[in-house]
C-alpha cells in the first residue's frame, strides 16, 4: 500500500517536471541540447574508438589470440587420444587432432596437384562444417583451396588417390575457422580411431587463460610436446586493450564533468529566472525536498531526452560513416553517464531553489 | 454545519523585527476569532504584511509562537511547517502569485502535489470553485494574460480548494473594481461562515466594513 503510494508521487513528480520543463521550453531544449552533444561526442570520439578496438581484439582472437599448438618432438609421437583429456578441461573451448599429411591427387587427374590428407578428430567436428555423423574409412572433407587444387571446385566431390595407392574419397567441403588458416589446404578424413598427429590444435576458451593453459598442457598430456601459443599476438592486445582503454577514460571523464557543468549553469540560470515560482511553492507547502526533486526530475527528464537525441544522432552517423558501432553496453554506460552528468549538474540549483525565501520572491513592494 | 474552530489560530508573546533595534512586535498576544474575518489595519512599514507572514509560518519569530489548532509551531522542523501549510493554511497573495506557464486548472490544484493528493480526484471540486467564483476562462487556458480580478479569483480558488481552516489574504481586493472586490469578500465571508478563520491585510474601507474584527498596527 505504502509502495503504491510512493509510486504514485513520483508520477506526480514526474508529471509535475514534464509540465514544468514545457512551461520553460527554451532552456529545457539547451539542457538537452547539452547532453545530446556529450552523448553524441562521446560516442563519436570514445565510443568508436572502443567500436574499433573490439575489431582489433577480435581480429587479434580470430587471427589466433587464443590458440596453441601442441607438436611432438622429433623423438616421440603424440596420440589423438589427448583429446579425451583436453575435451575435459574447461578451459579449452575446442581441439582438434591433425595426422600426418599423406599427398594425394585427383584420381581424375593423373599427374594433378597434390594436397596432404590427414587423419582427424575433434572435440566438435562441427567448427569446421562437418557435420558426418559417424567417421567413414576413405570418406574425406576439403576445404576450398583443397577442392581447387585438386580440381574438384565444381562438383565439391571426388576420388583421391596417393603414391601409395590408397584412396579417399571427398563428400564434402570444409568450412575452418580462420585460427585453422596455416594448415590450408585441408583434406581431412574424420577418424575413430587412435591416430599418430602431427599437430593438435587447441582453442583457449578466453585469452585470459592461455598462459596457464599453454604451461599446464606438457604435464597435462604426458608427453614429450612442443607447446606455442602467439605470444606476441597476446602482449599486443593486452597492450591495445591498456592504451586505448586509458584513452577512452580520460575523454570520458573531461565530456561527462564539462557537461556536468554547463547543464548545471542552465539549470541554475531556470532556478534564478524562477526563483519567485520556487518561493511560492515553498509559501503554498512544498517541502523543501520536493523542490529538489522536482529540479532533480526536471534534469533528469532534459537528460533522458538529450541522451536519447544523442544515440540516435551518433549511431546514425557512424552508420553512414560505415564506422565500426560501439556496442550496447557502451552506448546503455554512456547514456548512465549522461544521466549522472544531468543529475550532477542538477543539484546545485535544486539546494539553490529548495532554499528560496517566499517573504522575498513573493513579498510586493 | 459549521465547523468552527475554538482555537484555530493565536499569537502567543510574540515577538519579532528584521532589525534588532526596531522591533515590529514585542511580546504581542492575540486570538484570531474563529468563524470571523479579522481586518489588519496600520499604515505602511508597521508590519502588516510581515505579520502575515508570520502566520502564514514563512517567517519564524525571534520569541513567542505562533499556535495553529492548539499545536504550538515553535519546535516545528522546516517539513512541520511546510505540511501545515499546505493542510491548514491557505494564502491569498497580494498579486495573487499564479504561474503563468501552467494552465489557470494546474493552478487551482497545485496544492495537491504538496498535500500528496491526486489531482485528478480534486479537479471536479476545483472547477466548482472557479464556477463560483464566477472565472469564465477556460481552465486549459495559461492564465498570462488574464485581469487582475480574475487572477485574485483563481488565487482564491486555490487558497480555498483544501478548505482549509485558516485563510490568510494580503490586499486581497487591492486593485479590483468594487464588484469583485465585493465577491472576494463573498467569499471569504463564506469561508469564514463555514468556520476558517481568515485574516486579511487591507487598507481597503471595503474589507473593514465587512469584517468582524480589526486589528490596528
Amino acid at each position: 500500500m505504502k509502495t503504491r503510494a510512493g509510486g504514485r508521487r513520483i508520477v506526480q513528480l514526474l508529471t509535475e517536471a514534464v509540465k514544468v520543463a514545457l512551461g520553460h521550453v527554451g532552456p529545457a531544449i539547451l539542457a538537452s541540447v547539452v547532453v545530446a552533444a556529450m552523448t553524441a561526442t562521446t560516442l563519436l570520439t570514445n565510443g568508436r574508438v572502443a567500436g574499433a578496438q573490439r575489431d582489433l581484439l577480435d581480429s587479434f582472437d580470430r587471427a589466433g589470440g587464443r590458440v596453441i599448438t601442441v607438436q611432438p618432438t622429433a623423438n616421440s609421437t603424440l596420440s589423438s587420444t589427448v583429446l579425451t583429456r583436453l575435451k575435459s578441461l574447461s578451459d579449452v573451448e575446442w581441439a582438434g587432432a591433425f595426422g600426418i599429411a599423406d599427398d594425394m591427387t585427383n584420381r581424375g587427374i593423373p599427374g594433378g596437384e597434390s594436397v596432404g590428407v590427414r587423419a582427424f578428430a575433434a572435440t566438435d567436428p562441427a567448427l569446421l562444417g562437418i557435420r558426418w555423423p559417424n567417421a567413414v574409412p576413405g570418406v574425406a572433407f576439403a576445404d576450398a583451396p583443397a577442392l581447387q587444387a585438386l580440381g574438384l571446385s565444381g562438383t565439391g566431390s571426388g576420388g583421391l588417390r596417393g603414391e601409395d595407392g590408397t584412396a579417399a574419397s571427398v563428400v564434402g567441403q570444409l568450412h575452418p575457422p580462420a585460427f585453422l588458416r596455416s594448415l590450408q589446404p585441408l583434406v581431412l578424413r574424420p577418424t575413430n580411431g587412435a591416430f599418430d598427429c602431427s599437430v593438435v590444435v587447441i582453442l583457449a576458451s578466453d585469452v585470459s587463460v592461455v598462459d596457464a593453459l599453454t604451461a599446464s598442457l606438457p604435464g597435462l598430456l604426458a608427453s614429450d610436446v612442443q607447446v606455442s601459443a602467439s605470444t606476441d599476438l597476446l602482449a599486443m592486445r593486452t597492450q591495445v586493450q591498456g592504451q586505448v582503454g586509458l584513452l577512452g577514460n580520460g575523454l570520458v571523464l573531461g565530456v561527462l564533468g564539462a557537461s556536468a557543468v554547463l547543464v548545471g549553469m542552465i539549470q541554475m540560470v531556470l532556478v534564478t529566472m524562477n526563483r519567485k515560482d520556487y518561493g511560492r511553492r515553498r509559501a503554498l507547502g512544498a517541502r523543501r525536498g520536493l523542490i529538489v526533486g522536482l529540479v532533480t526530475a526536471i534534469s533528469l527528464i532534459e537528460g533522458m531526452v538529450g541522451a536519447t537525441a544523442g544515440i540516435i544522432l551518433a549511431n546514425a552517423s557512424m552508420i553512414a560513416l560505415a564506422d565500426p558501432l560501439p556496442d550496447a553496453w557502451f552506448q546503455i554506460s554512456v547514456v548512465v553517464l549522461a544521466l549522472a552528468a544531468s543529475l550532477a549538474g542538477s543539484i546545485v540549483p535544486a539546494w539553490f531553489a529548495s532554499r528560496r525565501d517566499p517573504i522575498i520572491e513573493l513579498r510586493v513592494p | 454545519m459549521p465547523r468552527v474552530d475554538a482555537s484555530a489560530l493565536e499569537v502567543r508573546n510574540l515577538s519579532f523585527g528584521y532589525d534588532a533595534d526596531l522591533p515590529l512586535f514585542a511580546d504581542w498576544t492575540h486570538r484570531f476569532a474563529p468563524g470571523a474575518i479579522t481586518a489588519i489595519f496600520g499604515p505602511s512599514g508597521r508590519g502588516k504584511s510581515t505579520l502575515l507572514y508570520l502566520l502564514g509560518l514563512m517567517l519564524r519569530p525571534t520569541a513567542g509562537e505562533i499556535v495553529i489548532r492548539s499545536a504550538p509551531t515553535g519546535g516545528m522542523s522546516d517539513r512541520e511547517l511546510a505540511d501545515l501549510r499546505a493542510t491548514e493554511l491557505g494564502f491569498v497573495f497580494q498579486d495573487a502569485a499564479l504561474d503563468p506557464t501552467r494552465s489557470v486548472m494546474d493552478n487551482v490544484l497545485e496544492g495537491c502535489l504538496y498535500r500528496r493528493q491526486s489531482p485528478s480526484a480534486w479537479r471536479p471540486a476545483a472547477q466548482k470553485w472557479l464556477d463560483s467564483l464566477g472565472v469564465e476562462l477556460d481552465p486549459s487556458r495559461k492564465p498570462g494574460k488574464v485581469s487582475g480580478g480574475q487572477a485574485q479569483r483563481i488565487a482564491l480558488c486555490r487558497a480555498l480548494l483544501h478548505q482549509p481552516h485558516i485563510v490568510l489574504a494580503d490586499e486581497p481586493t487591492g486593485n479590483l473594481d468594487d464588484a469583485t472586490a465585493a465577491l472576494v469578500m463573498d467569499v471569504l465571508e463564506d469561508a469564514a461562515r463555514n468556520g476558517a478563520t481568515v485574516v486579511v491585510v487591507t487598507h481597503d474601507s471595503r474589507v473593514a466594513a465587512r469584517s468582524q474584527e480589526q486589528v490596528r498596527l
